[in-house]
């Protein structure tokens, strides 16, 4: 199926630079992906938003690769790194801190029920939803999910005391929805209010309740104990889409949300699978450290 | 060390009133990184570990814009550059040994130098294909928390793209015998030696030491080729 390409809009533009985290954050990403939940999706924008270029990344390196490397001969191996003799010292601290994951073996049958049920259902999905919608569109489902979230945000950054921030968010959603016309357009962050994701298990993190054990979910992907209990006891129902009356309309805007959130990480697990020894660890390790970092704004305490 | 609590000109004049080599020991940082100017390294005392983490940053984007090899993320290319500019600055070492764990003490030096050469051409196939995205990309180091007597130390930045959200970029950094170090990257809150941690630690309790070498070497083979292929 040809991918029409639009040129490098600045949707795309935007969603560059994540790559580096992208190759970290990729089936976190792919996984919660169809998290139905309110502030999720977009999340996995900013989040995973590099996967949009681990996409464009993967799209040149498997359908057609870098100029550099389309040359008629193979290009020559990496050179190896000669290592000094004294640099490798013994060092102190080379103890792993332990990882709460007594479920391991539950869990891993979960991801790869998962992952297949996205080879076969999801991304195909995603693909044909991309290649119908184009980028402006796609674009503008985007932001109406995002204000929508920004709501909620601004609700999670007023329980966790953070009240500059829920300013920044209810602003941010009175300009999207007036100036931008009901969500459709992201004005706000052109005026340089910058959208920050929270949920009510970040605000729950930051009361101090432990995450517990990791937990991978059917459908939505990695998370904890309490990240799940905050995901379906708080932030779902307070998706205000979920009060719409006709259930036709909210499967619909279920689906579109989770095909919009899918489409963004297209491909990236390509890349994922280059550089994982263990898809399972990896997905787990990345997603524990960004959870933290999640919850503490980035700036997760020493231990 | 706060820097950023005295002005410029304050912190000059603090380092002549006092006598530059005291008050450059250490840290050498009497000026405070956004400043701008570039405090030369004086003899005796290393470069402050957040103003060669910008410079090294500075050197790379600069790089980065004008080379379209780098931008297409052409490996070898990539491979030279990173030898040559960001490579003097890390302890690859240390961050090959710390993703290792426990197990780094009973490899020999030769399966020690063979997990670096391994664990770099990872690195370098995983995050050669940002280097596209770096073009309109700025960079700004936020204030470092330190203890000038601390030999590790975290310098923390951010990457500023237009019209989105700053992204965090975190560089953990060992004083060793001749300067600071890099030996760990933070992107988005997820510190890149302990992403490959447990994995690491499963190859080597599954298959030894050997068998990690094998696993990223043949991930290395795979990825490579299919890349090449196209």
């Amino acid at each position: 199926m040809k991918r029409v390409r639009l040129g490098t809009s600045s949707f795309q533009r935007r969603s560059r630079l994540h790559k580096a985290a992208a190759s970290l954050l990729v089936a976190l990403s792919v996984s919660a992906a169809w998290a139905d939940e309110p502030v999720r999706d977009d999340e996995q924008a900013e989040a995973t938003s590099g996967s949009v270029l681990v996409a464009d990344v993967s799209a040149q390196a498997g359908e057609s690769a870098p100029k550099g490397l389309k040359a008629d001969n193979p290009a020559p191996p990496v050179p190896i790194v000669e290592v000094p003799a004294q640099a490798i010292e013994v060092y102190d601290d080379l103890e792993m801190p332990p990882v709460n994951d007594p479920l391991e073996t539950l869990n891993r049958r979960v991801l790869e029920f998962n992952q297949t049920l996205d080879d076969w259902v999801i991304r195909p999905s995603a693909r044909a939803y991309e290649t119908v919608l184009p980028t402006p569109v796609r674009q503008m489902v985007s932001n109406v999910f995002g204000n929508v979230g920004d709501a909620w945000t601004g609700v999670n950054n007023l329980l966790q005391g953070k009240v500059r921030d829920a300013g920044v968010d209810a602003l941010r959603v009175v300009v999207n929805t007036t100036i931008g016309l009901g969500g459709l357009a992201d004005v706000a962050s052109d005026f340089g209010l910058q959208r920050h994701k929270e949920d009510f298990g970040q605000t729950l993190g930051r009361w101090g309740v432990p995450p517990g054990p990791y937990l991978v979910l059917p459908l939505f992907g990695p998370s904890n104990l309490r990240d799940s209990v905050a995901t379906f006891g708080a932030d779902l129902p307070a998706n205000p889409f979920r009060q719409l009356p006709d259930p036709g309309a909210r499967n619909a805007i279920t689906v579109t949300r989770l095909l919009d959130a899918r489409a963004k990480v297209l491909s990236a697990d390509k890349m994922l699978d280059g550089i994982a020894i263990d898809r399972y660890l990896f997905i787990r390790d990345a997603y524990l450290q960004r959870r933290e970092s999640q919850i503490w704004d980035g700036d997760t305490p020493r231990h | 060390m706060r820097a950023k609590s005295f002005c410029l000109s304050l912190s000059m004049c603090v380092v002549m009133v006092v006598g530059g080599g005291a008050a450059l020991k250490g840290f050498a940082q009497t000026v405070p990184p956004s400043a701008g100017a570039a405090a030369a390294p004086v003899a005796g005392a290393f470069e402050a570990p957040d103003l060669m983490v910008q410079r090294l940053s500075n050197d790379v984007l600069e790089r980065i814009r004008s080379d379209r090899d780098l931008q297409n993320g052409d490996l070898r290319r990539v491979s030279e550059f990173v030898d040559a500019t960001v490579m003097p600055k890390v302890d690859f070492a240390r961050m090959t040994a710390l993703a290792v764990g426990r197990n780094w003490r009973q490899a020999t030096p030769d399966q020690q130098k063979q997990l670096m050469a391994e664990f770099r051409v990872l690195l370098l196939r995983t995050y050669s294909g940002a280097l596209a995205s770096a073009r309109d990309v700025t960079l700004r180091l936020r204030p470092l928390r330190a203890d000038p007597n601390d030999t590790d130390i975290i310098v923390r930045s951010e990457i500023l793209r237009p019209r989105a959200e700053p992204v965090q970029l975190d560089y953990r950094l060992h004083r060793s015998t001749d300067g600071w170090k890099i030996y760990d990257v933070n992107v988005l809150g997820i510190w890149l030696v302990e992403s490959y941690r447990n994995q690491f630690a499963q190859e080597i309790t599954a298959n030894g030491i050997d068998g990690l070498i094998r696993a990223l070497a043949e991930k290395n083979r795979t990825y490579d080729q299919a890349a090449r292929r196209g």
